[in-house]
């Protein structure tokens, strides 16, 4: 069992190689962990496309906030 | 939130999880994380999206595939193909099956999340997960190329475990052929090669460092079983597999085989390497000396047969390149590849070759080649250097079509080369390479600057033709623009080099540089008179055994080689006693022989150098000769006027008045004519616009102009050399060569005949022989001839040695002290059957004068033996003519009176003594006048006025040849005038005969009158008589024929005397 549950992990593993593969190839910024993050969340059935516009909503907040903060600092 | 499930706990989990990620906020109690995860939530609880679809996500997957093929990224593209199909058949972590929905929905993820895939520079960005799959892949022999890695210090060069960097150590440092591709390995060395790539198999850890080196190094197609490159699976680029297919499945016995797959890049830079004299290629072999393209290179864009057709044609070329470096490398000395002494033909040549001088001609002949390699090298680089640009496309026919100017010369150099240098058998000697090479050069610019023109003809006839065809769709209003369209595309012919006038150009200076030893052989000759030619290449050599100061010098010094070439035969023509004439006549007789190009200026050249050599070695008295060596700094070879004449005639050609005014006929004719032609092509479209016509006219007129004025302007010889054309060429060397050479013969040749008259008293020595050979000196000989006279009268011997030059040294020591020396006298001994009759008593007397070097060369001992010759004949009238003139009538008169007293009885019964002693008189009157006239005409009308025409000729000989030769003349006249030929023998013989008579009748005369009978008489007139009227006859019909005018008078006074007897 415990061989079978490492074989599956193995597999697993390098499935999110080649997601990771496919990912970069389509340019979409994700890293290894956002990626298995976003993995886990479909398949808890998330919709692909909600998700996609959180995370695209998520960076874009993430982005202003760090220059906001970046300029108050500054200031 | 108690209601919630442990389904939504995890769900909030991974959503903050999410969020902190993304945020980078730690603290969930943040009111920012408070609000992405609402946020968060809201979203992925309301949406109003739709499920992921299998089939959209499919779609999309494919779509993207298809946009990469259409960018080109066909590596992108298949390995995103692939990795699709991997993920979707591939366990989730906690999704049962594969190709499920989830899958499809974290494709769809990406998909959205996605940012122009095929906009980025996602190619230049490693993969580890392809490399992977790769990882087979044998490393080694990527590495061979080698040098990157040797070289370090790439700022991206991966950084390397310490085992593999001793890994590297370890392996063999692989030595780097020209080309940098080995393929001429045996298949021993081939699976050592294997070996290695076996035991060192790399493990590249870093996907960045194997992505880099992926990038950076030339796949090594020459290595069997090398690994296929990406490419396009696009059907342009696959027609070789599409084709292949079709033949596998059409032809049931087709055999798949094993091919090398290259990229036409590849290709291009074999080809490039292959002209830049490479010999180690992989696509194309060499087999002693011959270029063969392999069988299994494909590329994937075209077919095995096209490709190989193509390469065949560049195969054809490389070799005609590589046969022309061989025998630059011959000449040169130094092969290109070193080889083991003895085992390779080429070294052991080269090793002969320095004991042996060099071979001038072909030296200048390899260094034109060679410049003309440096040219096409330097196209060959840049061809080479827009290829890693990158910055345009760069296929095998357009490669192809930029070198074909150059291909098209290095076919002609080529074939020059093999009909010049490579078809002379070996052991030829020196010279008749160099002039058999010089020949085919002059033949080869004459051929293609004719063929040339033709073809430039045929040129604008097809394009006019076409012009005709096009022009019937054109509308008159479109035909204005036509026209200049027209005139671009004449322009950009007249650019293209492919014009056959380049070729010409090229081969003229090719020829321009091989002739460069000759002429300047011909220099030295001619200037300093010394035969400088250690190769023994130029067609005259010098006799080495014949010293100068010997009297032969001027005959038996060179030797002429003169080529056949229609019988490869050497042929020695030693310009023996005719002087250099026999040269000519062999050189007339045979068309091709010997160098072409110098045959118009030959015997000047002989002469000169003849000359200039003798003149060295008079001891000038001139004063010109001690500032000679100061002058002969500044002075220019032969060579440099040479090409100078060449660079002004073509830089004002076009100036010259004759030549401007019979240009302007031309162009006006053919302008008419071209008119009227293209004013009928016009017509037959019922265009009447004669203007127009007369622009298209210009138009093809001013291709030609353009062409000359653009190659006029240049100062450089080998550009402005590209207007020589046909007609030209040998015009160009008349007036560019040949007038330098002229000019020098006449001033050598000016300077020996001075020098010879003033400092050597040529005239002084023609006139001695004549002086005492044709006894123009009459009282000196007079003094010699008479007491010889005497002494036969008195019927002593006077064939003494000793008597006769104490004589002749009285006689002429009295008057011409200087010659007493010279002049000495000899018998020679004769037959006594030729004795018989008193006048050849003579025979044997020989005259002899030394006449001093170099005067010989003019006076030889051939010559005098004619002068003694006519001589002799001399002394025999003088003999007679002595013989009668010292008769006294008292001698006869008184022995008749004696014998009146004693025999009156007997003599009454015949004639009365008085009667017979009449007869005598008169038959010495006769005999006198016969005599006289004789003597008058040959020592008159033969002797002084053929002497005198001798000394105006003399005098205006432009070279020693030319008064050898009028020497020559001279004394033949003579010979023939005094009847001393072969032919005229029986005139002679009858005038001896009477010479004969007279030293009878003398003879008897003086042993008075009793001595002999009165028969005798009668036989003495009756011969005379004979010979006389023998005489008579012949020389009246020679007159009549008038065939010998000098004979008249002669004809005439003996004829006077036979009717008055």
């Amino acid at each position: 069992m415990a061989s079978h549950a490492s074989a599956n992990m193995n597999a697993v593993r390098e499935t999110m190689d080649v997601l990771l593969e496919i990912s970069r190839l389509l340019n979409t910024g994700l890293d290894m962990e956002s990626l298995s993050i976003c993995v886990r969340l479909c398949e808890q059935g998330i919709n692909p496309e909600a998700l996609s516009s959180v995370i695209k909503e998520l960076r874009r907040a993430s982005d202003s906030l760090k220059a906001s903060e970046n300029s108050t600092s500054q200031g | 939130m108690a209601h919630w499930s442990r389904f939504e706990k995890e769900l909030e989990l991974e959503t903050r999880r999410l969020i902190s990620h993304y945020t980078s906020i730690q603290d969930e109690e943040d009111q920012n994380f408070q609000m992405a995860l609402k946020f968060a939530w809201s979203n992925f609880k309301f949406h109003r999206f739709l499920d992921a679809n299998a089939h959209n996500v499919q779609r999309s997957i494919n779509g993207i595939h298809e946009k990469l093929m259409i960018h080109s990224d066909l590596s992108k593209a298949e390995s995103w193909l692939r990795l699709t199909e991997e993920f979707l058949s591939s366990p989730l972590p906690n999704t049962e099956g594969t190709k499920t929905d989830v899958h499809y929905s974290v494709l769809a993820l990406l998909l959205h999340l996605s940012d122009s895939p095929s906009n980025t520079n996602y190619c230049e960005r490693p993969r580890p997960k392809e490399t992977e799959k790769e990882d087979k892949f044998d490393w080694a022999k990527y590495l061979m190329e080698g040098e990157d890695i040797d070289t370090g210090p790439f700022p991206d060069t991966p950084e390397w475990s310490e085992d593999e960097s001793e890994e590297e150590d370890s392996q063999q440092p692989l030595s780097r052929e020209d080309s940098g591709i080995q393929v001429d390995r045996t298949p021993q060395e081939d699976h050592e090669q294997n070996d290695k790539t076996v035991q060192v198999t790399w493990t590249v850890g870093e996907p960045d460092s194997r992505a880099w080196l992926e990038q950076h190094i030339v796949t090594s197609y020459w290595v069997p079983n090398s690994p296929r490159f990406p490419h396009s699976l696009h059907l342009h680029s696959n027609l070789y597999n599409v084709w292949d297919q079709h033949l596998y499945n059409t032809g049931p016995l087709y055999l798949p085989e094993e091919k090398s797959f290259v990229t036409e890049t590849q290709v291009i830079r074999e080809t490039l390497w292959l002209f830049s004299g490479v010999k180690k290629l992989f696509i194309f072999q060499h087999n002693d000396g011959k270029v063969t393209v392999r069988n299994d290179v494909v590329v994937t864009h075209l077919t095995n047969n096209c490709l190989h057709s193509v390469l065949e044609h560049i195969a054809a070329y490389g070799q005609a390149v590589s046969r022309l470096q061989k025998f630059i490398d011959e000449v040169t000395g130094h092969s290109a590849e070193p080889c083991p002494p003895g085992l390779n033909s080429s070294s052991s040549s080269s090793s002969k070759k320095s004991s042996d001088p060099p071979f001038r001609t072909y030296q200048a002949f390899v260094w034109a080649l060679y410049k003309y390699f440096t040219s096409f090298k330097e196209e060959l680089n840049n061809i080479e250097k827009d290829i890693i640009a990158k910055d345009e496309t760069v296929t095998l026919s357009s490669v192809l079509e930029r070198l074909s100017p150059h291909l098209a010369q290095i076919t002609m150099l080529h074939r020059v080369f093999c009909t010049g240098v490579a078809d002379v058998p070996p052991g030829t000697p020196n010279v008749l390479r160099a002039s058999h090479l010089l020949n085919t050069l002059y033949k080869a610019i004459i051929e293609y600057d004719s063929v040339g023109e033709a073809s430039e003809q045929s040129v604008s006839l097809s394009v006019f033709n076409v012009e005709h065809k096009m022009h019937k769709f054109v509308h008159l209003s479109m035909y204005r623009s036509f026209f200049f369209f027209f005139l671009l595309i004449k322009r950009s012919q007249n650019d293209a080099v492919f014009s056959p006038s380049y070729q010409v150009a090229l081969l003229f200076s090719l020829w321009v540089e091989t002739v460069r030893p000759y002429l300047e052989i011909v220099d030295e000759w001619i200037v300093h008179g010394h035969l400088f030619d250690p190769a023994k290449e130029f067609i005259i050599q010098r006799n080495k055994d014949v010293p100068v100061n010997h009297r032969d010098f001027w005959y038996a010094t060179y030797t002429l080689y003169s080529v056949s070439e229609t019988v490869e035969s050497e042929e020695r023509l030693s310009d023996a006693a005719s002087g250099s004439s026999g040269g000519e006549q062999a050189s007339s007789s045979r068309q091709h022989t010997m160098v072409s190009f110098l045959k118009p200026v030959l015997k000047q050249i002989i002469m000169a150098g003849k000359s200039m050599q003798l003149l060295k070695n008079l001891d000038c008295k001139e004063t010109e000769q001690p500032d000679g060596s100061s002058r002969d700094a500044e002075r220019k070879s032969l060579y440099t006027l040479f090409l100078e004449s060449v660079q002004t005639r073509l830089r004002h050609g076009e100036d010259s008045p004759t030549n401007t005014v019979t240009e302007q006929q031309a162009t006006k004719k053919s302008l008419i004519k071209m008119q009227s032609i293209v004013a009928r092509h016009l017509e037959l479209d019922d265009i009447h616009d004669p203007l127009l016509a007369i622009n298209f006219a210009r138009l093809y007129l001013e291709q030609n102009d353009f062409h000359e004025k653009f190659s006029g302007s240049n100062v450089i010889l080998d550009r402005s050399s590209e207007s020589v054309t046909c007609q030209t060429f040998e015009l160009t060397l008349r007036s560019c060569l040949y007038p330098h050479i002229e000019r020098r013969y006449i001033e050598c040749c000016g300077n020996l005949m001075r020098t010879l008259k003033k400092d050597y008293r040529l005239l002084g020595y023609l006139q001695a022989m004549r002086n005492y050979f044709l006894l123009e000196a009459g009282d000196t000989m007079y003094d010699f001839y008479t007491a010889i006279f005497d002494k036969v009268l008195e019927k002593e011997s006077w064939q003494q040695l000793a008597f006769l030059n104490v004589q002749l040294q009285e006689a002429v020591g009295q008057r011409h002290p200087e010659d007493s020396s010279r002049l000495s006298i000899f018998l020679e001994t004769i037959d006594p059957a030729r004795k018989k009759q008193p006048v050849n008593n003579l025979d044997g007397l020989t005259l002899s004068y030394k006449v001093p070097w170099p005067v010989d060369i003019v006076i030889s001992s051939e010559c005098q033996k004619i002068y003694n010759q006519v001589f002799l004949l001399l002394l025999q009238i003088k003999w007679a003519k002595y013989s009668l003139d010292t008769l006294r009538f008292s001698d006869l008169t008184v022995a008749a009176k004696k014998q009146e007293g004693g025999q009156s009885e007997e003599s009454q019964a015949k004639e009365p003594v008085n009667q017979q002693i009449h007869r005598m008189f008169l038959l010495r009157v006769k005999l006198m006048h016969f005599v006289n006239s004789l003597h008058n005409y040959i020592m008159t009308r033969i002797l002084h006025s053929t002497g005198l025409e001798f000394q105006h000729q003399v005098q205006e000989a432009k070279d020693l040849d030319q008064l050898i030769k009028i020497h020559y003349r001279y004394l033949s006249t003579i010979h023939d005038r005094c009847l001393l030929r072969e032919k005229v023998s029986f005139v002679k013989e009858a005038i001896m005969k009477v010479l004969n008579l007279v030293l009878i009748f003398s003879d008897r005369w003086q042993a008075g009158f009793g001595a002999w009978k009165i028969e005798s008489i009668d036989k003495m007139e009756s011969d005379f008589k004979n010979c006389h009227m023998f005489l008579v006859t012949i020389l009246n019909k020679a007159v009549c024929r008038g065939s010998f005018p000098h004979l008249e008078s002669l004809a005439l006074s003996l004829m006077a005397g036979f009717e008055q007897c």
